[in-house]
């Protein structure tokens, strides 16, 4: 399974602004969420697939601290297989240490 | 997939609404009335809901039934179901799982119900009441639940509508819905509202960005066990204890029937406390020998119920925590549900967001509905420029994750997270040759997985031996739009798909449910039976009537012989009398009579006359109206 930075998944470039980020989520959300599907269920499948993967991306690049965390450890590391556990991990942590906080 | 109605299906009292040409109806029940109780009541020949079974409460206390809202989803043992109980004139026990039943005695025998089975029932009114308005079928609702509730309670909710043989398109969180209606006319930039929605039984505040026709929810907190119940709850405390202390030796929660009046009478005074400054709450008659007389002050209302009130402020400041929003930054503060008519909520609210006052423009009983239908619009494909930009985009109220070692919750969805929302995580195996693994699912925000909520336990069986640590299993969280959860899990390195299931003690089976769903069909049954009967009544009642009224048409009367008069007033008069003898008659009885009447007595005596035709057009325009009254009242 390919996975895309959540960049592309917004299709946006790295230095987008918050409001940027805001709009271009929200303009595929009308897209591709689930109760704006009028498809196949085949087609609905596909969207509401996109969908999370949108919304996976949104909730990574619209909290400024996570954005961050993860701008940090993409640059250091390229993006292979080693990369994306390792921002999954940086990610997660802080998911961890909020829950704790 | 014809119309699409939205429900707000209350813990005391449903509303339905639909969009259509462009707009939302609140739609009306057969009394005529925009909001309709939640109560389900058996008598021996009958079962009634909403508005017929609330008024006959307090005759027949034990087999009516309200607040299964309060039920739903939860553990008999639940220490908010043991205390609710104290206050309920129906009983309640314990099925073998531990999930709740109500007992009602219907024809002398008991009959023992689930609390979705009830809420399917008012659902089933708020069917028919829309049909009744569309003059369709109804086959698909949105249906509301607060937005706390837990999966559970999602389930159980789902459930019922099956149990109603109803299609539950989506369950709509009631504050988001609320949003809808708030925003839907609003032409204002990007605003943040928070939406404080205080019903009869439950509580919620949601924060929420309107932008452009997008509702997206920003985060969420509630108690799904907090709203005016509560209030009546204190108030009936406090009278209780009033009557206990002026007649020594007397209490009234021996009698179920004096609770259901005081009920009755705590409700009615708190709402007129919302308007005045004091009430007299009187009783005639509250036990053999005990009548209640006594002034309620507003003060002396607020002072029972401080607590609960300040209690309302804590999910207030949760949300505006977990969204990194200051109380500044919120727009608009819009009120939901009954209890915020309260003046004391409302000035709590307003010295909490230093002197905003709270927006009340929309209808606080209706709202919720309302954004339903417009959701429902939405999910119907309806085509109107008002919704075809519209979008919700809500939450998961609660955290969702599994137990790990040393019962530490590790979390795999967090709160507030946007649904719906796929989640996968990777595990792997503790010891060498493992063929299987069992996981527990929780949700709740304590740190020990003890103090949250067990949603059910998975096993992953089936891939092959491995040493340890080489097994790689991915377990995936999948929440759909509805925030139901559903659990998946895959072994990577072998390649095998294994099959897990959840076994969730709260959820009913497929089995359950189907004959729950045949037991509602019997129910519709008696109830045609019942309308059957009643309109042949109606038949004859007003056959009986017109004749009576030909009798009295002077032209006709100076043209009638004298004893066709007479016996026709005689036959009149024998079916009225047997009419008033109390008893029920089946319909085939009522409709015998009727053709006697019309075919062998009274009948030929119009046809010597030649009127039979003013008879029948007399007759006929009344009859459905007639019909449908007399069912209703």
């Amino acid at each position: 399974m390919k996975q895309r930075s959540p960049y592309d998944s917004l299709g946006l470039p790295p230095d987008a602004g918050e409001d940027d980020i805001k709009r271009s989520f929200r303009r595929l959300a009308l897209k591709l969420h689930p109760d704006k599907q009028t498809g196949t269920s085949e087609e609905r499948e596909i969207a509401e697939r996109q969908f999370k993967e949108v919304n996976a991306a949104y909730s990574v690049l619209s909290d400024p601290e996570r954005r961050q965390r993860y701008d940090q450890t993409a640059t250091l590391v390229n993006s292979d297989a080693q990369a994306r556990k390792l921002i999954e991990a940086a990610v997660e942590s802080l998911d961890a240490e909020k829950q704790r906080a | 997939m014809g119309p699409v109605v939205g429900v707000d299906l209350g813990t005391t009292y449903s509303c339905v609404a639909i969009f259509q040409n462009g707009a939302v109806e609140i739609i009306a029940n057969d009394q005529g009335n925009r909001v309709t109780p939640s109560y389900v009541a058996f008598t021996d020949s009958e079962r009634l809901v909403g508005d017929a079974a609330k008024t006959q409460a307090a005759l027949n206390p034990a087999n009516t039934i309200y607040d299964t809202k309060r039920l739903i989803g939860r553990q008999f043992t639940d220490p908010l179901v043991q205390k609710d109980m104290k206050l309920w004139p129906f009983k309640v026990v314990p099925d073998s799982s531990g999930k709740p039943l109500i007992q009602v005695t219907v024809d002398g025998a008991k009959k023992s119900l689930t609390p979705q089975e009830v809420s399917s029932m008012v659902l089933g009114k708020m069917r028919d009441t829309a049909e009744a308005y569309l003059g369709k079928e109804v086959k698909n609702m949105v249906v509301t639940v607060p937005a706390y509730f837990n999966d559970a309670q999602r389930q159980a909710t789902k459930d019922a509508g099956a149990i109603a043989g109803l299609n539950v398109l989506r369950i709509l969180n009631e504050p988001t819905a609320a949003a809808i209606a708030f925003g839907l006319d609003r032409s204002h930039a990007a605003e943040t509202v928070l939406v404080f929605d205080l019903g009869g039984g439950t509580f919620d505040v949601s924060l929420l960005s309107i932008d452009s026709g997008v509702f997206e929810v920003l985060a969420t907190a509630g108690d799904t066990h907090l709203g005016g119940e509560d209030l009546d709850a204190r108030l009936i405390q406090h009278l209780i204890g009033i009557v206990k202390k002026k007649y020594p030796g007397k209490d009234p929660t021996t009698s179920p029937a004096a609770v259901q009046k005081l009920r009755r009478e705590a409700e009615r005074a708190k709402r007129a406390l919302s308007t005045k400054t004091e009430v007299r709450v009187e009783i005639e008659g509250l036990l053999p020998g005990v009548d209640l007389s006594e002034m309620v002050t507003r003060a002396k209302f607020e002072e029972l119920c401080a607590d609960l009130f300040r209690q309302t402020l804590l999910p207030v400041e949760k949300v505006l925590e977990d969204a990194a929003i200051s109380k500044s930054d919120v727009s608009e503060v819009v009120l939901v549900g009954g209890s915020t008519r309260i003046p004391k909520v409302r000035s709590m609210l307003k010295r909490f967001f230093n002197g905003k006052e709270p927006n009340t423009s929309i209808n606080p009983d209706e709202a919720v509905a309302f954004g339903a239908a417009v959701q429902a619009g939405v999910l119907s494909g309806e085509r109107d420029k008002k919704i075809q930009d519209l979008l919700l985009l809500d939450v998961a109220p609660l955290t969702l994750g599994i137990e790990t070692t040393g019962g530490v919750m590790a979390a795999i969805i967090p709160r507030n997270t946007v649904i719906p929302t796929s989640k996968t995580k990777r595990y792997t195996t503790a010891e060498d040759g493992q063929v299987a693994v069992t996981n527990k699912v929780f949700e709740g925000e304590r740190p020990l997985s003890q103090d949250n909520r067990l949603l059910g336990t998975f096993e992953l069986s089936g891939f092959p031996a491995m040493p340890r640590g080489e097994a790689q299993i991915d377990v995936t969280f999948d929440l759909d739009a509805n925030g139901i959860l559903s659990v998946s899990a895959r072994e990577v390195t072998s390649g095998t798909e294994a099959k897990i299931t959840i076994q969730n003690a709260d959820r009913l089976s497929p089995e359950d449910v189907e004959r729950m769903v045949n037991e509602a069909a019997s129910y519709k049954d008696a109830d045609a039976q019942a309308l059957g009967r009643v309109e042949a009544r109606v038949r004859l009642e007003q056959y009986v009537h017109a004749c009576r009224k030909l009798l009295k048409d002077v032209e006709l009367r100076n043209r009638m012989l004298e004893e066709d008069v007479l016996s026709a007033t005689s036959d009149l008069d024998t079916v009225d009398a047997w009419l008033d003898d109390s008893g029920d008659h089946s319909a085939a009885e009522y409709d015998e009579r009727l053709a006697e009447l019309r075919d062998n007595s009274v009948g030929p005596v119009f046809e010597r006359y030649d009127v039979v035709g003013q008879l029948h057009r007399a007759r006929v325009g009344l009859l459905r109206v007639a019909a449908w009254r007399t069912v209703c009242a």
